[in-house]
């Protein structure tokens, strides 16, 4: 996996965790929108991919 | 070089197609269990509450981590400021998600609830980490799928 796309889901993921954390909210914010384009991959699917690949093995 | 020392994720991963995002994402234990546990008692919830916004930051914390790793435009002194940063702030988070963990079971504990799940975690800090992370995204997970049922009744 290129190291872009790396970075990409790891600041969409800190992106939708911070948002959480403050406003217990899901919503995408224009960041993300604009990252889950270019990943061109679903919401969910961004997540559970930042959690498998960042979570101790 | 330097980056290759921090670089911890799995190796061989080619693309996003890759089998990452369809893994089982089960917890040692449901944070419903949790709330079913701590009852009516206000001070078990407080310390629930205290819990979970621990994972949160934690979670955070990692994705934070991540994205400068994968930064591919920082220079080598810039890449080292920020990770020797970062690496500090991951510990400090690291030792109060676990803390809260452990407040947060022992008073269960001290109050006859069952807290067996927190000894599965007990001596490894990588245990700890995965289940904030596991906590975090069902956290997530369950509002997500309430907004998506709220989108169809719609």
């Amino acid at each position: 996996m290129k190291k872009n796309e790396m970075r990409l889901i790891a600041r969409y993921a800190r992106l939708a965790v911070e948002n959480y954390r403050k406003n217990k909210s899901v919503k995408l914010t224009e960041e993300m929108k604009e990252i889950k384009k270019q990943l061109n991959l679903e919401h969910k699917q961004i997540l559970k991919k930042a959690i498998d690949l960042f979570s101790p093995k | 070089m330097l980056r290759e020392m921090y670089e911890k994720y799995p190796r061989g991963v080619e693309s996003l197609e890759d089998n990452y995002g369809d893994s089982k994402t089960e917890s040692i234990v449901s944070v419903e269990e949790l709330e079913e546990q701590c009852g009516s008692d206000i001070e078990l919830k407080e310390l629930l509450s205290e819990m979970l916004e621990a994972c949160y930051r934690y979670t955070e914390t990692v994705f934070k981590y991540n994205e400068i790793l994968n930064k591919t435009d920082l220079k080598d002194d810039d890449f080292r400021k920020e990770m020797s940063h970062m690496e500090n702030n991951r510990t400090i988070i690291h030792n109060a998600m676990m803390d809260s963990i452990n407040i947060f079971s022992r008073q269960l504990g001290e109050k006859e609830k069952d807290n067996n799940w927190a000894k599965k975690l007990q001596g490894h800090r990588a245990h700890y980490a995965k289940f904030a992370m596991m906590t975090t995204y069902k956290e997530m997970e369950k509002e997500m799928d309430k907004e998506e049922a709220e989108e169809v009744a719609t």
